[in-house]
């Protein structure tokens, strides 16, 4: 719809030059061609207003000018209410104008003209006639002419004669010239006022010459005459000329003549009847085209004085759609319009304030946010980098936070992420972790301690659980709990350690004392008194096993101060090469020993005696279990990350799983003469190394593997 | 705001004001040219004459159109406004005007008395005849009419005599813009060089 509105004004531009193509004038009287004229220049004018209009629209409607739409359909509605009305009254008048002319022009009318026409001219060929008639009469009266033919002539009887016949013809004036053209007589029913002679005029010099009788018409001012001449013969010859004359009846003479000006004027009418049509039709429809300009003027202007306020009511929408505030509109009308600018200058004010108010909240919420993040991202790392543990549960149970340190703690399964209840997931090693969350949040207590012993992944982890109930008031409306786990099994490894060290120590400081005399005192029994016993043979025994035992004792002893006072490690650059190369010597007199040398040298950062120590800790225990079966061992070494790798690999009976638990405790030996303590220095030299001794496979084959930093990682650290 | 929208109503009307005197423009000569071909009749046949002292034109008879005679039948006087136009001929400008010379002939038809009163109304000189054929005659020609005077024409230049024709029905206004918009339109043509 708006579209057609908006091709309207092209469409009446059309229409309009259909109708200068329809009125372009022919060839007729001037004055019809320059109204027709002034009307095409009208419409022209009309038609190129609207032209441009609608391109105008057009382009507006391209542009989406700002009350444009509203413009348009204004003008075209202000200009359609006028046409349609003026021209309806264009129609009728032409109507009326034809008509009319048919009435004007009506067949009675003409006849009408026509026989008063004919009437007059009647008339006047009646009074001609009768004149011609009366000539003849006279110029053959034979008295008359006798007066004229004598010679000398008797005017007085002449004058007489010519006053009867005058009398009697019922003219105004007689008169005679002889052939010399001079007046030789005259009379006339004037008397005296009328006594100026005339010359003979030139239309009565046929008479006199050819003997013609000739008769014309004088009009005057008031009066027209009719004048005849006649010639006067005697004897066949032409001796003078008659003229006569008639005054016509005034009142006759007007009538014809108004009838023979009406005669005429009909007459021309009737001959430009199609041009006084056509001056009608013009001349309404110049009316009509200036009417339609005038409200086209009027309405564009009213349009644009309406529309105008609104416009820039919408041009200042638009800047506020597009998030300019500061518009405002300065212009307005004493009206609801300007009411309207009014109120939407205080709208923007309002926004605008409302905005900067937004904006400054915005601006502190963001510096709060960005603090929060700061706090957020520090507390995360924290929890990143934090090797404890640290578990936060909600109220109805499900996990809300978890750190990485408690999934590497507890070895916890992907299942165990936020969102998830606890419960669901508490089953198998975990069920301690389940129970001391259970027990958290059944006390009355906020807080709640307790150690607890996991097995994760073959270790025994010593775990120091802690829990805090957080209430909603203390916590900014967060209820639940937050259990913190903390792997303590170094520490309680170090705490057993030093305990056992300060046992050693005082065990070795008690026994090994009383060990050298016990043991130098059998050794000199068995010299000094073997000669003297009755029985050597149970003396050499029991000797013997005196000083076997006590050497025994003075190993343990030695293993205990050893455990006691182990050094600390030297560290230096060694070639992992080299550790290889220095067992597989000392070892080379076993056939199954087997060594594979790392596939390229590398550097390794230990000491070297310790680390020696541990391998041959390693190899001894390998061989002795394969002592029976000669099943072969295998040494290996290699590289896996930044870590030197020792394998060491028997085909021995293997661990028992219950055994593997605490191979690597203090004291813990399935052999008889061992002290148990072989493994767990072996484990604390390579703890101290920052390496790890590990029990990768308990049987077929009996798998231990020894890792240790390599040297630049080591160098980094220092 | 006002200032800037009166400016801008103002550039408006002269951006479109030119636009609309060009149309005008083009509509008024297409209106002219239709005025004068109103009666435009063929172009006729020109003869020029001279004595010692004075150049004579002879034109015509032009052809009278039926609407002329109908007109004159009906009693509407007829005028014929001969205009002879004596040019100097330049190559490479405008001819220049020697003379101009107006000739007016009027036929008044009188239907009661059945005649018509012919009137050279430049020279006053007037009769009657009795027949349109007489009337017309007198209207659409110049027999041997006297239009220069031979002095003002140099010999051995050429010359260019126009003659243009207006015919007017009804009565001869005397106002100056009808006597303005009285333009003939060129009905005969001849170039002649004195010896």
């Amino acid at each position: 719809m708006i579209g057609f509105m908006r091709m309207l004004p092209l469409l009446m531009a059309f229409t309009l030059w259909v109708v200068i193509f329809i009125i372009w004038p022919d060839q007729g009287p001037s004055e019809t061609s320059f109204v027709a004229w002034i009307n095409i220049s009208l419409l022209v004018i009309l038609s190129g207003a609207l032209l441009n209009y609608g391109i105008r629209l057009i382009r507006e409607q391209k542009e989406r000018r700002a009350g444009s739409r509203l413009r348009a359909k204004l003008v075209i509605a202000l200009v359609s209410m006028l046409l349609i009305p003026t021209s309806i009254l264009q129609v009728a008048a032409n109507q009326m104008v034809e008509k009319g002319m048919d009435v004007w022009f009506d067949v009675r009318v003409d006849t009408l003209l026509d026989r008063a026409l004919n009437l007059a001219q009647g008339f006047y060929a009646r009074v001609d006639s009768d004149l011609k008639q009366g000539l003849v009469t006279i110029m053959n009266d034979d008295e008359l002419l006798g007066h004229v033919a004598t010679l000398p002539v008797s005017y007085s009887l002449l004058s007489a004669r010519l006053t009867d016949l005058m009398q009697k013809e019922g003219w105004q004036s007689i008169q005679i010239f002889d052939l010399n053209e001079r007046l030789i007589a005259h009379v006339q029913s004037e008397g005296l006022s009328g006594l100026a002679s005339e010359a003979l005029e030139e239309e009565a010099k046929p008479t006199l010459t050819l003997g013609l009788i000739s008769t014309k018409l004088i009009t005057r001012d008031n009066e027209e005459i009719a004048v005849g001449y006649a010639p006067l013969r005697a004897h066949q010859n032409i001796v003078g000329v008659l003229r006569a004359q008639v005054i016509l009846p005034e009142g006759v003479v007007k009538n014809a003549r108004a009838v023979e000006a009406d005669y005429r004027t009909y007459r021309e009418l009737e001959r430009n009847r199609q041009s006084i049509r056509s001056t009608f039709t013009h001349a309404m429809l110049i009316a009509t085209l200036v009417i339609i300009l005038a409200a086209g003027i009027v309405a564009v202007g009213f349009a644009r004085r309406l529309t105008s306020p609104i416009g820039d009511l919408a041009k200042a929408l638009e800047r506020v759609t597009e998030g300019d505030l500061t518009v405002s509109i300065t212009s307005a009308p004493e009206d609801e319009l300007g009411s309207l600018v009014d109120s939407f200058n205080r709208m923007t004010l309002r926004m605008k304030q409302n905005v900067e108010a937004l904006e400054q909240t915005q601006k502190e919420l963001t510096g709060a946010l960005d603090s929060s993040r700061q706090r957020q991202y520090v507390l995360e790392t924290l929890l990143a980098n934090l090797q404890t543990g640290v578990l936060l549960i909600d109220a109805s149970g499900n996990i809300r936070l978890l750190n990485q340190s408690m999934r590497e703690l507890l070895n916890l399964s992907s299942d165990w992420v936020p969102g998830r209840s606890i419960s669901s997931l508490c089953s198998g090693r975990l069920q301690l972790v389940c129970q001391f969350y259970d027990e958290l949040s059944s006390q009355d207590g906020d807080e709640l301690q307790r150690e607890l012993e996991l097995q994760v992944d073959h270790r025994n982890l010593h775990i120091l659980a802690r829990g805090v109930k957080l209430s909603g008031a203390g916590s900014a409306g967060f209820s639940g709990y937050l259990m913190v786990l903390d792997d303590v099994s170094s520490l309680a490894e170090a705490q057993r350690h030093r305990a056992w060290s300060e046992v050693a120590q005082r065990l070795a400081h008690e026994i090994k004392n009383p060990l050298t005399p016990i043991k130098l005192a059998a050794e000199r029994l068995q010299r000094r008194f073997r000669k003297q016993a009755d029985n050597t043979e149970v003396f050499d025994s029991c000797t013997h096993a005196i000083i076997t035992q006590v050497e025994r004792l003075q190993r343990l002893i030695g293993d205990f101060s050893d455990l006691a006072r182990l050094p600390k490690p030297k560290p230096d650059t060694v070639h992992a090469r080299e550790l290889i190369t220095d067992m597989a010597e000392l070892y080379g007199a076993y056939s199954r020993v087997n060594v594979d040398q790392f596939a390229e040298d590398t550097l390794c950062y230990c000491d070297a005696d310790q680390i020696r120590q541990i391998l041959i800790n390693l190899m001894d225990n390998a061989l002795a279990a394969t002592e029976e079966s000669l099943a072969p061992v295998h040494l290996s070494g290699g590289i896996n990350m930044n870590e030197v790798e020792f394998h060491i690999q028997d085909g021995g009976s293997g661990i028992p799983e219950a055994t593997a638990e605490h191979i690597f405790d203090a004291y813990y030996s399935t052999k008889e003469s061992g002290s148990g303590l072989g493994l767990a220095i072996a484990k604390r030299i390579a703890d101290e190394h920052d390496g790890e001794l590990t029990l990768l496979s308990i049987a077929n084959p009996t798998h231990f593997c020894l890792r240790l930093p390599m040297e630049e990682l080591n160098m980094e650290q220092s | 705001m006002n200032i800037q929208a009166k400016l801008g109503g103002m550039s408006l009307a002269f951006r479109v004001f030119p636009k609309f005197v060009a149309a005008l423009a083009v509509l008024l000569g297409m209106f002219f040219q239709t005025n004068t071909a109103i009666s435009a009749p063929l172009l006729s046949p020109m003869e020029i004459s001279y004595d010692e002292k004075v150049l004579y034109c002879s034109v015509g008879p032009v052809e009278v159109s039926d609407q002329v005679i109908l007109a004159l039948n009906q009693g509407t006087p007829i005028t014929f406004s001969w205009e002879i136009i004596i040019e100097k001929i330049n190559d490479y400008w405008v001819n220049d005007t020697i003379g101009e010379i107006l000739v007016v002939r009027q036929a008044v038809p009188d239907l009661i008395s059945k005649n018509l009163a012919i009137t050279d109304t430049k020279s006053a000189i007037s009769r009657r005849v009795h027949t349109i054929d007489e009337a017309t005659a007198f209207l659409s020609k110049l027999n041997n009419f006297p239009i220069l005077d031979r002095s003002l024409l140099s010999s051995g230049v050429a010359y260019n005599i126009r003659a243009k024709l207006h015919v007017h029905e009804g009565k001869l206004s005397d106002s100056w813009w009808a006597e303005s918009l009285r333009l003939g339109k060129t009905v005969a043509l001849e170039d002649i060089t004195l010896p």
